[in-house]
């Protein structure tokens, strides 16, 4: 199939199909290489990222869990506590969600790290409790401590206010200096005393501030010496009042010192413990910061491809681009081609016809619409041709067609002179013919009279006739009546004949005359059908004798009508010639306009071939010659079918102004 | 024509009845178009037809009774008896009036036939007997054969075609329409 045979819409839709099914390719490619980058961008989002994420979830957590531990282990708050614990709970959650991303992504290392990691939270968290629980033993320890040391204070107070009292009161007595010494002795231990105590209490203090164990040393020297100075005030008291006192101090000295103890124990486990937990929460830290790292260097990673990835769709989607463009820019530079070179020939065909030339052809053989206005193209051309040289012969003929115009013309003056001389002669026989024509009038009238009485006479005759059938008709009857007659006589013949034969011998005579009188009866009865037959037949002729008058009277009247016709016709053609007299006198009148008539007619006929050859020459615009060969043979058939009609446009003429005068002859008959 | 040949035949009778003497008249007439004769002596009478009664239950042939001069007297359709069909009434129509006795008195019978022709006289010697085959006519209805100028005619045996005895039953009838007419005519 060429592709020249298509039809244009067919090329532009063939096109336009062929740059959308690129452009489709294009599209398939470049959703391909977006959901790759799509795909690569997810990855990033949903796992590395939210892993990233979930780490520094973990390693704020953890931050804030140290931090309020610290906070807790300054203040010793509740708040701080539940703080503390809320985070803990935060940070297990952001365990259990990077744990579910480390599953669902198949993440061995990080659910490593978190396994890790939670273990140490949960370590952390035991620790802690440990360490609260530590911290409430130790309050309660100097609580005790506190309270033993207020006791030993008193006690000592209480001690010296009796001894001051009692030294007051023997002051008073006026005791002896011995006894008053003994006074002052006891008060002066119990100072020392309560200094000592005094002095343990504000090392105690130091050492639950600072830990450092230097008071603590210090206390270990001095709760001893305290003891050792129970036993020398002991040692100058006697009363027991006193006794019991100083074994109250004693004992609140020793509770005391063993809460002191316990609480330096406890908190020798306390420093273990938050080593312990710094440890722990490190680690956690630490992990949470691998999990980040290694995230970001995921991201990292991700990145990398996604980018690869870009470039490479971008390399694509470009050539995909550039190759859609060539094509495109091929196809429409094909279609353009494809289209406009017939069309550029078309013009540059129609151009010429334009100036005439029709000679050109134009060589476009496609099937599609502008092959089918080349072939119109083309026809118009042949039929432009055609015309030319139609005109161009009707041009020619038309010359000699003028000058046979002219000439005619000439003929036509002639005659008209001719013609002129022959309608005097004319006028004269007219005359001969009105008298004829009345003659004819008279003879008519004649001929009228005749004719009535003819038909009077048939009618009378008819009617005899009538009569005579009737007469005829009666006689058949009669003769009727004499065959019956004869019939009867017959019968009465035979009937003598058989009486005649009865009687014998003696009969023999009669029956002879029985006989005779039948012969006779048969004899009248013959002549009788005879007559009778005769009658009918007569009866026959003089009904058809009556038929015949019948028909001969309408036939004489109608005769008498037509001569009375004749009679009137003959009146009119007299009328009629005097008018055909007026006629002639016109004819004459009309000859001579036409001898005037045909001399213009010659003149226009010049003029009419002079204005043939401006038609030539202006038909010679168009150039034929070559083509003219080619169509002659064509054109030759034409030139003779042009030719007919061409005498056949001028015969018209002539007879139109035969029938005409036809005409006008006519009317003045009908007028008569 | 007609004229002419009755003309010879009554001639040449004529001249037999000079030769032989020994001839007898028949009477011949149509009946459809077969020419039948009857002997002469027969024939009581030949009369124009009248106006034929019917008489109701009586066999076809029997066309019915006339007024004969104030007799009744039965008419056999002759065409029905011996053709069996019956013959149609027109101009010529006649009636031939024939003496049949029973129970020794002669009783009147009329035959109704189609056109009385003429009266024949035939030679003794030219009545042949009638054939045993081949005729439309009951044998025992013919009386002979008449040879005419070569041709021949079927003479009947009349008295037994009109039998008394097949019209015995028929006696009745008339006798009874006889009394009745003759009552009806003492009536008028």
């Amino acid at each position: 199939m060429n592709i020249n045979d298509l039809s244009v819409k067919t090329k532009i839709l063939s096109g336009a199909m062929l740059l959308v099914i690129i452009t489709v390719i294009f599209g398939v490619v470049a959703q391909r290489y977006v959901s790759k980058v799509a795909d690569a961008l997810f990855g990033i989002t949903d796992n590395n990222a939210k892993a990233v994420e979930l780490a520094t979830g973990v390693e704020r957590m953890a931050f804030s869990t140290i931090l309020e531990e610290k906070n807790f282990l300054l203040y010793q708050k509740e708040e701080a506590h539940q703080h503390l614990d809320s985070n803990l709970k935060q940070l297990y959650e952001y365990l259990d969600k990077l744990t579910e991303l480390a599953k669902s992504k198949n993440n061995t290392r990080l659910l490593d790290q978190v396994a890790s990691a939670r273990k140490d939270a949960t370590r952390y968290d035991n620790e802690f409790d440990k360490g609260v629980a530590m911290l409430k033993a130790n309050k309660q320890m100097v609580a005790l401590m506190i309270e033993k040391g207020v006791s030993v204070v008193e006690i000592s107070e209480k001690f010296m206010n009796i001894q001051k009292d009692s030294y007051d009161n023997a002051m008073a007595k006026g005791a002896d200096a011995k006894t008053l010494d003994e006074y002052v002795q006891r008060y002066v231990r119990t100072v020392a005393i309560r200094v000592k105590a005094n002095r343990i209490i504000r090392l105690e203090k130091e050492e639950v501030n600072y830990k450092d164990r230097v008071a603590w040393n210090k206390m270990v020297v001095m709760l001893p010496e305290l003891m050792r100075l129970y036993d020398d005030l002991e040692k100058i008291t006697v009363e027991k009042s006193l006794l019991d006192l100083i074994e109250q101090a004693r004992i609140a000295t020793t509770e005391y010192e063993q809460a002191a103890q316990n609480w330096i124990k406890n908190d020798d486990e306390l420093k273990v413990i938050l080593s312990h937990m710094q440890e722990y929460g490190q680690t956690v830290m630490q992990q949470a910061q691998d999990a980040e790292a290694a995230g970001y260097q995921q991201l990292e990673v991700a990145r990398n491809e996604a980018e690869a990835l870009v470039r490479q769709a971008n390399i694509i989607i470009i050539c995909t681009i550039l190759v859609s463009v060539i094509f495109g820019l091929f196809i429409a530079f094909f279609l353009t081609a494809l289209i406009t070179k017939p069309i550029q020939k078309g013009v540059a065909f129609a151009n010429s016809l334009a100036e005439g030339d029709l000679t050109v052809t134009l060589d476009i053989y496609q099937k599609d619409e502008i092959g089918v206005l080349a072939t119109a193209l083309q026809s118009m051309s042949l039929r432009f041709k055609e015309v030319v040289e139609g005109v161009r012969a009707n041009a020619s003929n038309m010359v000699g067609a003028s000058q046979q115009i002219s000439a005619t013309s000439q003929a036509l003056s002639q005659s008209a002179v001719e013609q002129a001389s022959s309608v005097e002669s004319t006028s004269s026989s007219v005359h001969q013919l009105t008298a004829s024509v009345q003659q004819n009038v008279e003879n008519a009238k004649v001929t009228n009279t005749m004719a009535s009485t003819s038909a009077k006479e048939a009618a009378e005759g008819g009617d005899a006739v009538k009569r005579t059938v009737d007469a005829m008709k009666q006689i058949a009857g009669k003769i009727t009546l004499i065959e019956d007659i004869a019939y009867k006589t017959n019968l009465l013949s035979l009937n003598a004949a058989i009486e005649a034969a009865r009687a014998g011998e003696h009969g023999k005579g009669f029956t002879v005359v029985a006989a005779e009188v039948r012969k006779l009866a048969e004899n009248s009865r013959v002549t009788a059908q005879e007559i009778k037959e005769l009658a009918t037949n007569s009866v026959n002729i003089a009904e058809e004798a009556g038929k015949l008058l019948e028909h001969i009277v309408p036939n004489i009247q109608k005769t008498a009508d037509l001569v009375e016709e004749i009679t009137a016709a003959s009146e009119e053609q007299a009328q009629g010639i005097n008018q055909i007299n007026d006629a002639m006198a016109q004819l004459d009148h009309t000859t001579q306009q036409n001898a005037s008539a045909s001399e213009e007619l010659a003149a226009t006929s010049e003029q009419m071939s002079a204005q043939a050859e401006n038609l030539q020459q202006s038909v010679a615009f168009f150039k034929v010659e070559n083509a003219y060969a080619a169509v002659k043979n064509s054109s030759k058939d034409r030139n003779s079918k042009l030719a007919v009609p061409n005498y056949s446009a001028t015969m018209p003429k002539a007879k139109k102004a035969n029938s005409s005068n036809t005409d006008i002859d006519l009317k003045d008959f009908e007028k008569f | 024509m007609v004229r002419l040949r009755s003309e010879n035949q009554q001639s040449s009778q004529d001249d037999k009845s000079l030769a032989n003497d020994a001839y007898q008249q028949f009477l011949t007439f149509l009946l459809g178009n077969q020419v039948l004769g009857i002997d002469i002596l027969e024939i009581k009478e030949i009369i124009e037809t009248t106006r034929i009664t019917r008489i109701p239950k009586t066999p076809a042939y029997i066309r019915g009774v006339i007024n004969l001069r104030g007799n009744i007297v039965p008419v056999i359709d002759l065409s029905a008896r011996l053709y069996q069909y019956a013959s149609e009434l027109s101009k010529l129509s006649c009636i031939v009036l024939v003496e049949v006795e029973l129970n020794h008195e002669m009783h009147m019978v009329g035959a109704l036939i189609d056109q009385v022709n003429e009266i024949l006289d035939i030679a003794e010697a030219d009545l042949l007997p009638a054939p045993d085959f081949g005729t439309e006519i009951r044998i025992d209805f013919i009386k002979a054969m008449g040879k005419v100028n070569n041709e021949f005619i079927t003479l009947l045996a009349i008295e037994r075609i009109l039998s008394i005895i097949e019209l015995a039953e028929f006696q009745s009838i008339t006798q009874e329409n006889n009394q009745q007419f003759q009552t009806s005519e003492v009536s008028k």
